[in-house]
């Protein structure tokens, strides 16, 4: 089974890896996630690198801002799951998929652009991986660029 | 021979009263040894001697499955015939009892006396009573059908009663001789008696199973006519038995369809022309006779004819019963309304349009649902019958009030059912909508306020019976609103609401829906007419917690004063009040603030006599002694603490703790109560202008401890400066606010000296942190302070001592606060950040932005949102420094694509965060910084597609 989400995948450099991205491969990301929950926090990526960030030593000119990322967080709640990302709190990847998308669209239209916009998924320790999937696909499904993993919270 | 016809109808007038007497279960005057054979079961079975029973179908070698069928029907006897009536469902299963018995029954026995006594048992505690119904109602298959078995047993029990005693008589006339004849001739008579009766109470009881069928069944008509033909026979005076014979003659033409005759013998009953009927109808038997006249005229389609008859039986029966007899007058009323009714139906039937039927119909409700109001007793029947003519799937909407009453009524016998029996949860639930729709339907025509109490109060219980718990709780509650005219409704309604809400309770306490519950029926428990005042402790702590404190006293004085709680209730009382006045935003009046403030004085002496005396009873377990030790403690505090912050007397605070420590060394929480005290005596030596006093207090406290003894308590006062200070903020007082954060510069600043001279290494190292600490609570000192040149001086003071945490020494110093394997690179965020708000509130926005930028951009302090078990709460650092960035940045950049940026930022967290951007702490910052540079921007809904 091909899941729907190579299309919405854009890369912005790299190998172009759209054929290999199906099912077998988000699991494959999800085990690799399986030995991470629970360790030293850092982001494991996923589609894409993370930018880089941390205090350079030129002083930021006036008027700069930080890119701020966006975070989901995960929760299990009963056989489910709860994505909660500012004011989003969504069970099901529909919602997800639809709040995202509406929050992506007045970012743009607010003037922050989707390539400037980090998405982190950070996952609860004991999450099911297909939730995890249901999020990731909401993420991409909703026209984010830029979607990655962070390690379990607890 | 004796078997002449005349003696037959001579000897009938003492079978009728054979009858009778077999009817009663009182034991016979004789010995038992002088019965013979199976006339003693008869005798057993009237004295109710059911282990000599037992023994005698066990003598009489009876197979098993025959003793248990007798046995059966022996203990279904006793139950139709007992002293007390049984209930309607004990009389049902003792006749399906018998009927299920009575053939293994009839082939064990061969008493005729025995089996005419359950035929006549049968007739008077069952079929009367239903085939009473079919007369006054009219057919109902489903009573039909249940009364037929039981019809047919008894006409089976009559043909073997009549069996039996002829062929017993007949034995003994084949005996007798002339030697003889005395000695026999009784018993002779006795038998021949006995075949008589049978076979005129079986043609009698022949138009009970006549009943049974529908009109135009030719079983009705067949058994009809075969009885008209055997009882014709005792239709006359010699037999003593004419006028009931005449008129269940007249009763049988009617079941067989032949109106005119059954209208000609009734009629004869009603007049008794010359006397002809003897012995003379009584006036029971005369208002049957015009009754069914009624009833003949308008089964013959007579409507007409049947209205004007039945207004004649009115006016007979108002002249004919005595005005005295006022239970055969109701009676005559109840039944003639039935019939009235009855009546209408069928004009409704007959009637050409829909708007007539539906009028005349109407019109039979409306005089059923008046029978009911004034015959409570004939509910029942009543329902039943407007139950069996309910049109099947009718929406609940659309049916009468009497029809709606009816549904709750059948609903409210299915919940009596008990545990093990089926429930009918179909039944249940239609009478649950039933009642609902009464409810909605208050003050329309035919319902009655008490017919909507009820039905309230049974949605209730139905739901309950339902297993639906807290919707039957909040239906009771509902109920319990309309405050109720019916007190032993409300009073059963309340103890079921609170019954239930324990139950609740018990399943889950922190249910939201338990909880509210809970919430909602105590005031209504403890308040008129139900005064359960001793839940009044419970609510008053609950409105307590609940921040709702002037409630809470008015419930802690409702404690009854035998309650074991009532020192506790003292004492929250006394909290309460001191808590409304903390909480005060200027609402009270000095005069009642007065008055709250000597309610507080009169409780702590009242405290502080009875929980001393408490601490003190031998007979008071150890542990309660400590408790009662610890409110005394708590006790002394509110004193003080009302003495310091509403009466201005910072004095009599230092008295009241004078030597507080040592008073209540062991008392428990002693630890938490030295530093509450501690606090009140800082702050009044502070209130006093005594700073060297407020320091020497605490120092002279902290050389009795030892370094961690010290630390703690300098770490809970802090705490509790901490939380008396959000408090202030949360309540808009200034001063207060002022006060505390002086309080809390003064420690912090003596917290870093004692940790830097302390000889303890394990003290010692935190001195960074509360260097920290000290810069944060001079930055607040700077901050709260109202004089605009001694603010900005403080606030350099604060900037100072910040930067200074940033030299060398200090560095290390915080890098040895680090947990091995963290990140070491860069100085230490917080007083980054202090440094750079500190510049922010000298308005140095040049200098603030690139720090602020830096440490945002480093991810240094934080994400927005901290995850936690309650959600994820909000992180005031990054809240801090990206909001003093933004207006930094506003005030720094003049130009739109220069700031364009930062309203993009600021639009983005309004998107992602919503209008509380910040939390608490800083969403009316943010909302000021808004609308200066985007104040046209909205949000909208992320659920809109």
């Amino acid at each position: 089974m091909k899941l729907n989400i190579a299309r919405n995948v854009h890369y912005e450099s790299g190998p172009n890896m759209t054929p290999l991205v199906d099912i077998v491969m988000v699991i494959l990301i999800f085990l690799m996630l399986a030995g991470s929950f629970g360790g030293a926090e850092h982001f494991l990526t996923s589609n894409l690198p993370l930018a880089q960030k941390g205090l350079s030593n030129a002083p930021p000119p006036p008027g700069w801002v930080p890119d701020e990322p966006l975070e989901i967080r995960v929760d299990p709640v009963g056989d489910g799951f709860r994505a909660t990302a500012g004011v989003i709190r969504a069970s099901d990847a529909a919602t997800l998929t639809l709040q995202l998308e509406n929050m992506r669209d007045q970012f743009n239209h607010a003037g922050t652009a989707t390539n400037k916009i980090q998405v982190i998924i950070i996952p609860a320790k004991n999450v099911q991986y297909d939730h995890l999937i249901k999020v990731y696909e909401s993420a991409l499904n909703a026209k984010f660029e830029k979607v990655a993993f962070a390690t379990a919270h607890d | 021979m004796i078997n002449a016809p005349q003696m037959r109808l001579s000897i009938l007038a003492l079978a009728t009263t054979a009858i009778a007497t077999l009817a009663q279960t009182a034991p016979t005057t004789r010995g038992l040894d002088a019965l013979d054979d199976d006339a003693l079961i008869s005798e057993l079975t009237n004295r109710e001697l059911t282990p000599l029973l037992d023994r005698y179908l066990e003598v009489r070698n009876l197979p098993a499955d025959q003793r248990a069928a007798v046995r059966a029907v022996v203990d279904a006897m006793h139950t139709l015939s007992a002293a007390t009536p049984p209930t309607n469902k004990q009389r049902i299963d003792a006749v399906v009892a018998i009927n299920a018995n009575i053939d293994a029954t009839i082939a064990a026995l061969h008493d005729p006396r025995f089996f005419l006594q359950i035929a006549t048992v049968l007739i008077r505690g069952s079929i009367e009573r239903d085939a009473n119904t079919l007369e006054y109602w009219g057919p109902s298959a489903a009573l039909q059908l249940s009364l037929r078995p039981t019809a047919e047993t008894v006409l089976k029990l009559l043909d073997k009663t009549d069996e039996e005693a002829s062929r017993q008589r007949d034995a003994i006339a084949a005996q007798i001789v002339p030697g003889n004849q005395e000695a026999l001739t009784p018993r002779y008579t006795k038998y021949d008696t006995l075949a008589t009766t049978a076979e005129y109470t079986r043609n009698m009881a022949a138009y009970y199973a006549a009943l049974t069928y529908d009109p135009a069944a030719p079983e009705r008509r067949q058994l009809a006519q075969t009885a008209i033909e055997n009882l014709d026979q005792f239709d006359n005076p010699d037999s003593q038995v004419q006028p009931a014979v005449r008129l269940r003659l007249g009763k049988l033409h009617l079941v067989e369809g032949d109106y005119p005759a059954a209208q000609k013998l009734l009629a004869s009953i009603a007049n008794n022309p010359d006397g002809e009927i003897k012995p003379a109808p009584d006036l029971s038997q005369q208002f049957d006779a015009r009754y069914f006249t009624v009833v003949a005229e308008m089964l013959d389609n007579h409507l007409d004819d049947a209205a004007q008859q039945l207004g004649t039986l009115r006016d007979w029966s108002n002249t004919a019963i005595a005005a005295e007899n006022t239970t055969a007058r109701n009676g005559a009323a109840a039944a003639t309304s039935i019939l009235e009714y009855r009546l209408l139906m069928a004009r409704s039937d007959a009637a050409g349009n829909a708007a007539d039927k539906q009028a005349l119909r109407d019109q039979a409700r409306t005089l059923l649902t008046q029978l009911v109001a004034a015959r409570p007793e004939l509910r029942t029947t009543i329902y039943a019958q407007v139950l069996a003519t309910l049109p099947p799937d009718m929406a609940i909407e659309k049916l009468d009030p009497i029809m709606l009453a009816a549904l709750v009524r059948e609903g409210d016998q299915e919940r009596l059912k008990g545990p093990d029996e089926k429930l009918n949860t179909a039944v249940l639930e239609r009478a649950l909508a039933a009642a609902r729709e009464l409810v909605k339907r208050r003050g329309q025509p035919n319902v009655s306020d008490e017919l909507v109490d009820s039905a309230f109060l049974l949605e209730g219980f139905l739901l309950d019976r339902l297993d639906r718990h807290s919707e039957a709780a909040t239906t009771l509650l509902d109920y319990l609103s309309t405050k109720p005219a019916n007190l032993t409704n409300a009073k059963l309604a309340m103890d079921t609401t609170l019954a239930l809400v324990d139950q609740l309770r018990k399943i889950n306490r922190f249910d939201e829906t338990t909880s509210a519950l809970y919430q909602r029926v105590l005031p209504i428990a403890i308040g008129p007419p139900f005064n359960r005042h001793e839940l009044a402790y419970e609510y008053a702590r609950q409105l307590q917690q609940q921040g709702r404190y002037l409630d809470a006293v008015s419930y802690f004085r409702q404690v009854p004063a035998d309650d074991p709680r009532v020192i506790s209730a003292h004492f929250y009382e006394m909290l309460a009040i001191k808590q409304q006045l903390d909480n005060d935003h200027g609402t009270l009046t000095g005069t009642l603030r007065g008055e709250m403030v000597a309610d507080i004085h009169k409780l702590v002496d009242d405290v502080t006599a009875q929980a001393t005396a408490a601490s003190k009873n031998p007979s008071v377990p150890g542990e309660q002694q400590a408790a009662y030790r610890e409110l005394v403690a708590k006790t002394v505090l509110v004193a003080a603490d009302t003495a310091l912050h509403h009466e201005s007397q910072p004095r009599r605070t230092l008295e009241l703790l004078k030597n507080f420590d040592t008073r209540f060394a062991n008392a428990p929480g002693q630890a938490d109560r030295v530093a509450d005290a501690l606090l009140l005596r800082v702050s009044a030596h502070m209130d006093l202008n005594q700073t060297t006093e407020a320091t020497s207090d605490l120092v002279s406290l902290l050389s009795t401890r030892s370094g961690g003894q010290g630390a703690g308590i300098i770490y809970t006062l802090l705490q509790k400066l901490d939380s008396d200070f959000n408090a202030a903020k949360r309540n808009g007082n200034g001063e207060r606010l002022r006060s505390l954060a002086a309080a809390r510069a003064a420690l912090s600043g003596y917290l870093v000296d004692w940790a830097a001279r302390n000889p303890d290494p394990d003290i010692r190292k935190f001195t960074y942190r509360y260097r920290v600490f000290d810069a944060g609570a001079h930055r607040l000192v700077a901050q709260l302070e109202t004089d605009a040149a001694a603010g900005r001086t403080d606030m350099q003071t604060a900037l100072e001592r910040y930067q200074a945490l940033l030299s060398p020494d200090n560095h290390k110093e915080y890098l040895e606060t680090l947990v091995p394997g963290t990140d070491q690179a860069g100085d230490d965020p917080l007083v980054l950040l202090g440094v750079a708000s500190c510049n922010f509130d000298l308005e140095k926005y040049a200098e603030a932005q690139p720090e602020l930028a830096q440490l945002l951009d480093g991810r240094k302090l934080g994400p927005a949102q901290i995850p936690s078990s309650d959600g994820p709460t909000n992180n005031d650092p990054y809240w801090e420094a990206t909001y003093e960035l933004l207006f930094s940045n506003a005030a720094l950049i003049k130009t739109p694509d220069g700031l364009a940026p930062t309203e993009a930022l600021l639009k983005r967290l309004y998107i992602e965060f919503g209008p509380d951007l910040g939390g608490p702490k800083w969403s009316s910052k943010f909302e000021a910084l808004r609308k200066q540079i985007i104040p046209d921007f909205k949000i909208r809904s992320l659920n809109q597609k």
